[in-house]
């Protein structure tokens, strides 16, 4: 029976509801390892939360305008992959584009004003941020960085590795929607995956089957408002300060699930036709809804004639 | 449902993200080569060493007690900097017993023990202290040691470099060691012993080199080469041999030169929950003394985190081109040794080693039985040294890291 | 001399085998897959300090010396 002898240490973290599954001998030895895990959670978190003001990224931000900030070896690998994500998607994926939430208040249902959006499209673009291995500095009051778009992934990723080498075999990592499977059931089947329906977030319109590696999701459903009919969701095109159209939500499986978040993410940002499309480049198994109710990609219910699905 | 699609390059975005992932330290953890030491660790280890009393059959003068060695250690490693780390290990020992003195024959020409009459009573104390170096892709170390003895001296130096030769699943080391060594025998000149020498010195250099490669996600395998020249004073200063009827100085060249060829094998069996460690060590050195070792130990990991490791070990070596149990005429080069040590002879020793973890802490027992007999060796021995040892050794050890 | 060639010889062969890349059944393990390498027990010494032990003790009672490290105490032992 797929999930039962698995220990489960479900935990808060990261903005969500977290949970570790775990298959070992004994309880006390899966105890000892979720321990283990979610204080690497934690850690990840405490460091670069915007909300904690001794985090690296409030540091980084407070200097804005100011003096470059010294950061440390995992920071800086942070930084060079934010930067490949940035060339590879061209441009789409951009830390600095958090500043928008401050002009865009999806509880208020009112759309902001075009001349706040110019405002603070001055503020955005990775391209001004000085940073090397050693220090960064954003050239401008007011610039921030921040690392919430992938850092949960990658924690789910560095949870996964750690759980592996304290002897853990089979299990699996969810923080958040955002999981790595450690390993199959010991029977050898797969971990079955629901994915959120987009415009049904409490169902799933599908499930997958998962023997290994990351799987991420990005949707517009998260946070969002309804004006005039539209919907206007989290997900801001750095270039023009809007949010994305055209995909609701895309699903990525990939060996690690920092891979499986920042394709997913990118597919958003480049909408219907140009996310389709990369996701199909990237060679990823992948699920996508558009927000006119159109399905695809390899885990799609009814596969498209002339694409296998392996 | 497998997870890429088959028959189809990686994208070129696909390969720059992993690439610039592979770089996250938690997705890579810890590396083959060059892993940084990120904790402090210091461990303790107490030993009791214990050789069987000579058989009474083999022992023709002196104690039959021989050797007990107590010994403790202490190690303590911790990260220094950005880029370095320390490791100081201290060792202190006190032994005592008798040892083999010389050999003679019986009435039948057998070869039988004659041990030192007091009783050996010495302590010794050792230090090393090694820096290491990281770098992004290599590793560079230095290490310096001093021993002391009542009667020995050593002082020790060594450097080695490693790199990795790419996608951290092979990697290259290579290094240097010197030694250099001062006896001041106790007795020696005295009327006791009055050729036995008052103060002498040696010093030895060795060079290796060695590949490390992954073969797999659970398997590795290591080849390492080393290259010692001994000179100077290699003869053991308490020793005699018989030599026509004569007792004379443990006499041996005053050089030696030795190549040494360790291969090992680390094995992961998941389902086992176990790791496999076989290592091979060839010897061979211009005394003709050539030797094999095999060792094989299983790692079991069990509940509650217990770990219990078997292991064997089985050594041949040939001997000495100068050795003999006693001689009935001198050789020409002068050289005469009787010293169980560089006869030819077979040892076997099993092992056992059980380790609890609690926590940062963590415990270890072991116990080991070693035996030694002409028999066990690879090519047939004509006549067995009388002196060949056998031992038991007890080991207890206390570590915590922080 | 004999010695020198015979350490010459074994030099070039573990060159070679050192260079037996493709041939020798080596399958590429991304950094991900490598939490089983890390495990303690797989380490070339998991406990340094009992190895050190253990190979004083060898190198004391029998005649052969020299492993995968040079440096290191030498002693009296008898």
């Amino acid at each position: 029976m797929p999930g039962a002898g698995a220990w489960r240490f479900p935990f808060r973290a990261m903005g969500g509801p977290c949970e570790l599954r775990l298959y070992a001998p004994e309880e006390a030895e899966a105890r000892r390892v979720a321990q283990a895990a979610q204080a690497e959670v934690m850690r990840l978190e405490s460091h670069y939360t915007r909300y904690r003001e001794d985090s690296i990224t409030s540091r980084i931000n407070a200097a804005a305008g100011g003096e470059p900030v010294p950061v440390d070896p995992e920071t800086a690998s942070l930084l060079e992959y934010a930067d490949t994500a940035h060339k590879q998607s061209g441009g789409l994926f951009d830390i600095t584009s958090g500043v928008f939430r401050r002009v865009w208040d999806f509880k208020s249902g009112v759309l902001p004003d075009q001349s706040e959006i110019e405002k603070t499209r001055q503020l955005v673009g990775w391209n001004k941020v000085e940073w090397s291995s050693t220090h960064i500095r954003l050239p401008l009051a007011g610039m921030q960085i921040d690392f919430g778009g992938f850092v949960k992934e990658y924690a789910v990723d560095a949870v996964a590795r750690l759980c592996r080498e304290l002897g853990i075999e089979h299990g699996m990592v969810d923080l958040g929607g955002d999981i790595h499977i450690i390993g199959p059931h010991p029977d050898g089947q797969p971990w079955q995956v629901g994915i959120r329906n987009p415009r049904d977030p409490e169902k799933a319109i599908v499930s997958i089957g998962l023997l290994s590696g990351g799987l991420a999701s990005s949707g517009d459903y998260e946070r969002y408002m309804l004006v005039d009919g539209q919907r206007y969701c989290h997900i801001l095109n750095p270039g023009t300060g809007w949010p994305v159209q055209g995909l609701a939500s895309v699903s990525v499986a990939a060996p690690l699930c920092l891979l499986a978040g920042t394709a997913s993410t990118v597919a958003m940002l480049k909408g219907r036709e140009e996310g389709v499309s990369w996701l199909r480049e990237l060679g990823l198994p992948h699920f996508w809804v558009a927000t006119d109710g159109q399905t695809g990609g390899d885990y799609a219910p009814a596969a498209d004639a002339g694409r296998s699905i392996s | 449902m497998s997870m890429q699609k088959k028959n189809k390059p990686a994208s070129k975005a696909l390969l720059a993200l992993t690439g610039s992932a592979l770089s996250l330290p938690g997705i890579s953890g810890k590396a083959a080569a060059a892993d940084p030491v990120t904790e402090t660790s210091i461990d303790y280890q107490y030993s009791n060493y214990r050789e069987e009393d000579l058989p009474s059959s083999k022992h023709a003068g002196g104690d039959v007690e021989r050797y007990e060695i107590d010994t403790h250690q202490l190690r303590v490693v911790r990260p220094w900097g950005d880029s370095y780390d320390v490791t100081v290990d201290l060792m202190y020992e006190t032994m005592s017993g008798a040892s083999p003195w010389f050999i003679m024959p019986g009435a039948n020409g057998e070869p039988l023990q004659v041990m030192s009459g007091a009783t050996i009573e010495d302590d010794r104390s050792d230090i090393l202290a090694k820096v290491r170096k990281l770098y992004d892709n290599s590793a560079a170390s230095l290490s310096l040691g001093y021993s002391d003895e009542d009667d020995y001296r050593a002082i020790n130096v060594g450097i080695e470099g490693e790199w990795d030769l790419g996608s951290k699943q092979r990697t290259f080391t290579v290094g240097l060691g010197y030694s250099d060594d001062e006896l001041e025998p106790t007795d020696g000149g005295t009327t006791l012993y009055p050729n036995r020498v008052t103060s002498a010195e040696k010093d030895s250099l060795s060079v290796y080199a060695g590949f490390t490669q992954v073969l797999n996600a659970r398997t590795t395998v290591q080849s390492t080469l080393s290259f010692t020249r001994h000179d100077g004073f290699l003869s053991d200063p308490y020793k005699e041999a018989f030599v026509a009827g004569n007792r004379v100085q443990d006499n041996r060249p005053d050089g030696r030169d030795a190549i040494a060829w360790l291969t090992r094998l680390r094995h992961f069996v998941p389902s086992a929950r176990g790791a496999l460690h076989v290592d091979y060590r060839y010897f061979d050195d211009d005394w003709e003394i050539e030797s094999h070792t095999l060792e094989l130990g299983w790692h079991q990991n069990l509940p509650a985190d217990w770990q219990l490791s078997p292991s064997v070990r089985y050594y041949s070596q040939s001997q000495a081109f100068f050795y003999a149990p006693y001689y009935n005429s001198a050789r020409s080069d002068g050289f005469a040794s009787s010293d169980y040590r560089l006869s030819p002879y077979g040892a076997l020793s099993y092992r056992l080693r059980a380790t609890k973890k609690i926590g940062t802490w963590a415990f270890h027992l072991g116990w080991e039985r070693y035996t030694s007999e002409a028999d066990l060796a690879i090519k047939s021995v004509r006549v067995e040294n009388p002196g060949l040892v056998e031992f038991n050794a007890i080991t207890f050890g206390i570590s915590r890291h922080f | 001399m004999r010695l020198i060639l015979r350490f010459m010889a074994l030099t070039s062969g573990l060159f070679l085998l050192g260079s037996l890349n493709s041939g020798c059944a080596v399958k590429k393990v991304e950094a991900w897959e490598r939490g089983e390498l890390a495990r303690e027990e797989m380490a070339w010494e998991p406990d340094p300090q009992e190895a050190a032990y253990r190979s004083h003790v060898y190198f004391s009672k029998e005649a052969s010396s020299g492993g995968a490290s040079a440096g290191g105490g030498g002693c009296g032992c008898n």
